[in-house]
């Protein structure tokens, strides 16, 4: 199993009550693995926070994956190892 | 709809005041304006290229002010309760429109007019009285040298009713200084120095008390599309989150990216920011919400340090006071940033030029350009919350060290040379907010080519920061940031509230958005008519910046966006080379069909859009 750190703001952030949790993939998993963990944790509480009605899908958002700047409705599919970190960086705009 | 005008939504009048001549008048607005403009800053900009010469000075009684509504204002649709000022800027030099919230707008519209246009100057200092029908000139001798929130006290007493609504200037709007906001009841249309314009008319406020109403064809129509937009900012995750902490969730976010500016943007990650984040604010002095008139974002927050040095009452802070005052400055305190955003509010000076004019003595001062003796003892480093404090005072004051600062960063790098344009952030003179275009090319050609410069709301970054475009891509970025100018632009005609971006907008002119002026106007227009009007509006306006002399060589970028690479964090490397920018602007022209080499409109595009009046001025 690989284990990753995933850190949020915010609105997500309360939705998971913490800034930073860490939850348990397949090893090697893929980014979308770890939000299906977490969306089976968190449920409907987390789902609201990300999932845009309107469209259908995933909203846009960035995240980093340790280093890297990924997108959320494009890189789902990135694979990801143990010790890895995920940083949700949502929502943004405005302002 | 107005009883004989063609369009739901329009009162079908525009009250004009001339001040030089205490002159009041009331006119039909042109039904073939209104549907080639819709209303707005679209309107305004027609109106203003239609009735204002060349080249006059910003601060002379020639210039005009104008206060303008849409048609969708004072209905029952969210997010849609913006109102514009509009003027020739005497900061930027180019037609500019600052948009606030609130409830003034609407108000306007329940007082029977679309839009006010203020003209001339008055001999002494006088406020509007705008009741319904019954319309005055008021001496304002006794307002005069008041602070905003104080004149508004007063005019409040004076008139004897809590609910009228008042955009007032301060003192540095009295003094013209040159970016003096208005604040308008608690929301500031605080850029581009039109509270410098307000002043120049000795006009210190504007008072409204309207109890008229707004038709349109179908109200049912109008409440279903209220009802379904109302769905959508409940439960689109971008924007219902503005509810519960407003625009400052963005700063914790926008530091874990590396694009939260930093120390006058010499960096985009700032080592101190859980003492700003929104999660900081709300914790330690929100106190509640407010909204707009029919808005169910919710976005504005309410705050309190009930006591100590930084004791404060203020509207916010928004993501632009955490920015500036904040990262920028490099100062780490929230209950600083509430005196700062205070401050700012008393004197009646934007925020965001006054932040990025201190980050700039700032950085000066790190580079030997100034020593304390230059900066009235204040020790101007970054991190030095109170020496910023005392440094918006004298801002304010158009006093000492802050006189220089009063000018902006533009003007005072001119005066002070050894330079320090390098550190100076803006572009055509307009300070920059916290949005950055370093790691996106759209939004970077966006920013460049705006009319305003260094604005967020001609180009939205929001479409390349949410990864909806790909940031890494340069191709069809002109044509991306084009389609960007055309719905927010659009949005500005019919004063809808960029909040609402994921549902106005985010990529090109949104169903929802073309839907709401349908069913409020009773017309039927579809994407391609909706986008040609956008077009026109944009359009018009850059006609009048080239008009004004603007050309392909004003569109830029702060010169450290073009030079110096983000230095580390996430976006470490990235950054918009000159040459970057060039073949951005190739590619935006073209896609508009400017030309080339004076970034101008052309014949055909000018004649295409119906603006053959302006071929002669730009062609």
């Amino acid at each position: 199993m690989a284990r990753v750190k995933v850190k949020t703001f915010s609105v997500i952030r309360d939705a998971l009550g913490a800034d930073v949790v860490e939850v348990e993939v397949g090893n090697p998993g893929t980014v979308g693995s770890v939000f299906d963990a977490l969306l089976l944790r968190y449920g409907a509480a987390l789902k609201e926070k990300i999932w845009d009605p309107e469209e259908g899908e995933m909203a846009p958002f960035l995240m980093r994956l340790n280093d890297e700047i990924i997108r959320s409705r494009f890189d789902m599919d990135r694979s990801i190892q143990d010790g890895d970190e995920i940083a949700i960086i949502f929502p943004v705009g405005g302002g | 709809m107005a009883r004989g005008f063609k369009y739901g939504g329009y009162v079908g009048q525009l009250l004009r005041v001339n001040l030089t001549k205490k002159g009041i008048s009331k006119e039909p607005l042109r039904e073939d304006w209104a549907g080639d403009f819709v209303g707005g800053v679209g309107l305004a900009a027609r109106i203003f290229y239609e009735e204002v010469r060349p080249k006059i000075d910003a601060l002379g009684p020639e210039n005009k002010l104008l206060m303008m509504t849409g048609p969708v204002n004072g209905t029952m649709i969210p997010a849609a309760s913006r109102s514009a000022m509009c003027a020739k800027s005497p900061y930027t030099g180019s037609f500019f429109h600052s948009i606030f919230g609130g409830y003034l707008g609407p108000e306007l519209k329940f007082a029977g007019y679309d839009g006010l246009i203020v003209e001339g100057r008055a001999d002494r200092p006088v406020y509007l009285w705008v009741d319904d029908d019954r319309v005055e000139i008021r001496s304002a001798e006794h307002l005069w040298g008041k602070n905003p929130f104080k004149a508004q006290e007063m005019i409040r007493q004076e008139i004897g009713d809590e609910e009228i609504h008042i955009a007032t200037i301060g003192t540095a709007g009295e003094a013209r200084a040159p970016y003096a906001m208005i604040l308008c009841d608690i929301r500031a249309a605080g850029r581009g120095g039109l509270g410098a314009v307000m002043g120049s008319k000795n006009l210190k406020a504007i008072v409204v008390r309207g109890t008229g109403s707004v038709t349109v064809p179908n109200i049912l129509r109008v409440y279903n599309t209220a009802l379904r937009i109302n769905e959508l900012v409940a439960t689109i995750p971008a924007v219902k989150g503005l509810s519960e902490y407003g625009t400052p969730r963005n700063v914790a976010a926008m530091n874990e990216a590396g694009i939260l500016p930093t120390r006058n943007w010499q960096t985009e990650v700032f080592d101190k920011v859980d003492g700003i984040t929104g999660e900081t604010m709300r914790e330690k002095v929100v106190k509640g919400d407010r909204a707009c008139f029919a808005c169910s974002i919710n976005c504005t927050k309410y705050s309190v340090v009930p006591s100590g040095p930084y004791k404060s009452v203020i509207n916010g802070a928004d993501y632009e006071t955490i920015y500036g005052f904040g990262s920028i400055c490099g100062v780490d305190n929230i209950e600083v940033l509430c005196k700062a955003d205070e401050l700012c509010d008393h004197y009646g000076i934007d925020l965001i030029s006054t932040a990025l004019s201190i980050a700039w003595a700032m950085e000066c001062s790190e580079n030997g350009i100034f020593t304390k003796k230059d900066t009235d003892g204040i020790d101007l480093r970054f991190g030095n919350a109170d020496g910023m404090l005392e440094m918006i005072e004298k801002i304010g004051k158009g006093e000492g060290f802050g006189a220089l600062l009063a000018k902006g960063t533009r003007e005072a790098s001119r005066i002070v040379g050894k330079d320090s344009i390098r550190f100076s952030i803006q572009n055509k003179g307009l300070e920059w907010p916290g949005h950055t275009c370093r790691p996106f090319p759209a939004a970077a050609v966006g920013y460049a080519t705006g009319p305003r410069g260094g604005s967020h709301h001609d180009i939205r970054p929001t479409a390349e920061k949410s990864g909806l475009l790909d940031r890494k891509v340069l191709e069809g970025k002109g044509a991306a940031a084009a389609e960007i100018n055309h719905w927010l632009i659009l949005c500005d005609s019919m004063l809808l509230c960029h909040l609402g971006e994921p549902i106005w907008g985010p990529l090109r002119i949104s169903p929802n958005t073309i839907e709401a002026l349908n069913v409020v106007t009773g017309r039927e227009l579809n994407f391609e008519q909706a986008r040609k009007i956008a077009e026109r509006e944009w359009n018009m306006i850059r006609c009048f910046s080239a008009r004004e002399g603007f050309t392909r060589e004003d569109d830029q970028l702060p010169r450290r966006f073009m030079e110096e690479p983000i230095p580390d964090g996430p976006m470490k490397g990235s950054y918009i080379p000159k040459e970057t920018l060039e073949r951005l602007k190739n590619d935006y022209y073209s896609y508009r069909g400017w030309d080339l080499k004076t970034g101008n409109p052309t014949r055909e595009k000018l004649v295409d859009l119906g603006l053959e009046f302006a071929v002669k001025d730009v062609c």
